[in-house]
């Protein structure tokens, strides 16, 4: 039993953390995935309900550091209000689950963020073009949701 | 601005000036010559012509030869003589004046420390103004002429003249060419205001042949000239003009009236130099910064776009300059640089951007007040119930209680952000256009005073309010005054600036 044990841990580092920072780096596009639950350095929280349609609606993505630093993702349906004047909403659409394990060495996941630290996180992530959150599809298990996320920064002056 | 030559012989007077041609690129410039001959006025511009590629490949210098194209105008309307198609001579007595710096005999230029020659003769390294000066007949009626382009004279040269046109010995025009639109001495003058280094002299020689009429060389002479020999000799004064030279041969923008120089990377930078120019359109923002640092030649701004910093601004000393209160006399020296980072120029809103320029333009005042309270904008016009002598207790409070990296921030948290909101209310119109207004309008908050209630409308004031304290977050009050991070207060600011920052329009349009 112990001996299981230790091959799970195993597995679930060499799982989490088999992502490639340099290959990472070099992508213009990135996704990253949300927790289940809040809690244990992360929280998701609801800003305004979309009244038209409640899958569209805005949320805050809270990763937090043991440091006490916090890496944020702001889901809104338009990026920007020039985006909301030309009607092009954020990108948001449901993909079969088996693109999680297909893709997981480009996955940033909670545990990849702890392993390098919020700043080289944070350099990461401003990098990037365009960021995709992913969480899960509450109306079908099979799916998982990318929504189109904002990186949000009070930087300092 | 151009300065006037005149040549007189029997019968004859000519007046001759430079043409400032803004659009005009080139090194090839124009004169004006306006002549009276015998009793009969005409006008004629004349083109010298500069082979802009020998310049480039620096095989020609100043010296240039040219093609003649004289016009006729202010043909006298009495003599009915419209247009005869003569051709011409024009006499060219060509005086090229070139800053040139004589060493000291050990060989010390004058933008070096000589201590007087041990080596012989010069004593002290100099600059002077050397004149090359060569005559010549230029034939503009065919293609031989001397300026070498061949050019055509349009039509007569204004009638009633006795000479015979093709006579070399009896020239139709004499002039000389006047590349400079500054007077005589004027170069010499800013060059000993100055004591410029080589690639400084390069450039002052460089404009005088600039067709636009190089006016960023004006405006230092027009800066230079009134001063006196104390205000020339002033270090401050010579270090500002040595930045601005820099900043000039960089292609960036100087304001010499307010001390304020854009760095060719701000200056070229077109959002970010747009964005400064609405913000100077605050009454408020002008009275703290432009008034303060134009108040002293002694107090300098220069702002710069950079892209290796990993804050969004910052506001440090100039390098190398001198920023310091003489003990005795009281006057103060402050050479300042602004830094702004050019990846948060690029992906922030242009209301973000003049946010942060504003922000830093309070550290650049504070700096000042710091240093000696009762100079710069008094306090007071910027905050009724503070003068200057309650400020001087306020910073020495807080620079003596904050932590060091945050002495500025703990006093703007507690004293300025209504400033800050004054400004960005100012400037709303001019940055956020009125839809992207109305959809910051439709967002909803977290009622404060009553967080389980319903969510209360967009705040343009609350807005501005929390918009002023993103910089600010590291402070001993804000933390005290904003968190925990789920505190209705703390959500609304993140959700005011995520707006604030990320939803209102990247561009600024002139």
């Amino acid at each position: 039993m112990k001996k299981q044990c230790l091959l799970l841990f195993l597995f679930i580092v060499y799982g989490c953390f088999s992502q490639n920072l340099d290959k990472l780096k070099n992508n213009e596009v990135l996704f990253v995935i949300s927790e289940n639950h809040n809690g244990d350095f992360f929280k998701k929280t609801k800003v305004s309900k979309n009244e038209k349609d409640t899958k569209r609606d805005s949320f805050w993505y809270d990763y937090y550091f043991k440091d006490g630093s916090i890496i944020k993702f702001s889901y809104r349906e338009y990026t920007d209000f020039d985006k909301k004047e030309k009607n092009k909403p954020a990108l948001f659409f449901s993909i079969n689950k088996s693109f999680l394990r297909k893709n997981k060495d480009i996955i940033i996941t909670k545990q990849f963020m702890h392993k390098i630290g919020c700043s080289k996180s944070m350099d990461l992530l401003k990098n990037a073009k365009t960021i995709l959150l992913i969480e899960e599809n509450p109306n079908n298990k099979k799916e998982v949701m990318l929504k189109e996320v904002i990186l949000f920064e009070i930087g300092i002056e | 601005m151009s300065f006037v030559n005149k040549i007189t012989s029997d019968n004859y007077v000519s007046y001759t000036m430079r043409l400032v041609e803004p659009l005009d690129a080139s090194y090839s410039y124009s004169n004006i010559v306006i002549q009276e001959r015998n009793g009969v006025e005409e006008i004629f511009t004349i083109r010298y012509i500069n082979d802009d590629n020998a310049r480039t490949n620096g095989t020609d210098g100043m010296n240039m030869k040219s093609g003649i194209i004289p016009y006729d105008g202010w043909e006298d309307p009495d003599d009915g003589n419209t247009g005869g198609g003569d051709d011409d001579f024009v006499e060219i007595c060509n005086d090229i004046r070139v800053l040139t710096p004589i060493p000291c005999g050990c060989g010390h230029m004058p933008w070096e420390t000589c201590k007087g020659s041990t080596c012989g003769n010069p004593l002290y390294p100099s600059l002077e103004i050397v004149t090359q000066q060569e005559c010549y007949l230029d034939y503009t009626g065919g293609n031989g002429n001397t300026g070498g382009t061949g050019n055509i004279a349009s039509g007569n040269t204004g009638g009633g003249t006795n000479q015979d046109p093709t006579d070399p010995e009896d020239p139709d025009i004499v002039t000389t060419p006047i590349s400079s639109v500054l007077p005589d001495g004027a170069l010499l003058t800013i060059a000993e205001c100055i004591t410029p280094n080589q690639e400084q002299l390069d450039w002052i020689n460089e404009q005088q042949t600039k067709p636009d009429g190089s006016p960023n060389l004006v405006s230092i002479w027009n800066y230079v000239d009134d001063l006196d020999n104390n205000e020339c000799a002033d270090q401050l004064n010579q270090s500002f003009f040595k930045q601005a030279i820099d900043a000039f041969d960089s292609g960036g923008k100087v304001d010499f009236e307010n001390r304020i120089i854009k760095d060719s990377t701000f200056f070229n930078n077109e959002k970010v130099n747009c964005i400064y120019d609405k913000l100077t359109q605050s009454p408020k923002f002008k009275t703290l910064f432009i008034d303060t640092f134009g108040e002293s030649d002694a107090f300098n701004v220069t702002f710069k776009v950079v892209n290796n910093i990993s804050v969004n601004g910052i506001t440090g000393s100039l390098p190398n300059s001198i920023n310091n209160i003489n003990r005795t006399t009281g006057e103060v020296n402050l050479n300042l640089l602004i830094r702004l980072n050019e990846q948060y120029i690029n992906s922030s809103s242009a209301i973000a951007v003049a946010k942060t320029i504003l922000h830093e333009s309070i550290h650049a005042y504070l700096k000042l007040k710091y240093i000696k309270c009762n100079i710069g904008t008094p306090f007071d016009d910027i905050i009724d119930d503070i003068d200057d002598k309650n400020l001087e207790e306020l910073l020495n409070y807080y620079y003596d209680t904050a932590c060091p990296e945050e002495e500025q921030h703990e006093f703007i948290f507690a004293n300025m952000i209504p400033t800050m909101q004054d400004i960005l209310a100012d400037i709303r119109d001019s940055l956020i256009p009125e839809n992207h207004q109305q959809n910051a309008e439709a967002l909803t908050f977290i009622d404060e005073t009553n967080p389980s209630g319903p969510e209360i409308n967009w705040n343009w004031n609350e807005f501005y309010k929390y918009f002023s304290m993103a910089g600010l977050q590291n402070t001993d009050a804000f933390q005290f005054e904003m968190l925990p991070v789920d505190s209705p207060k703390y959500q609304n600011y993140t959700n005011y600036i995520n707006t604030g920052i990320n939803s209102f329009t990247k561009n600024c349009i002139d």
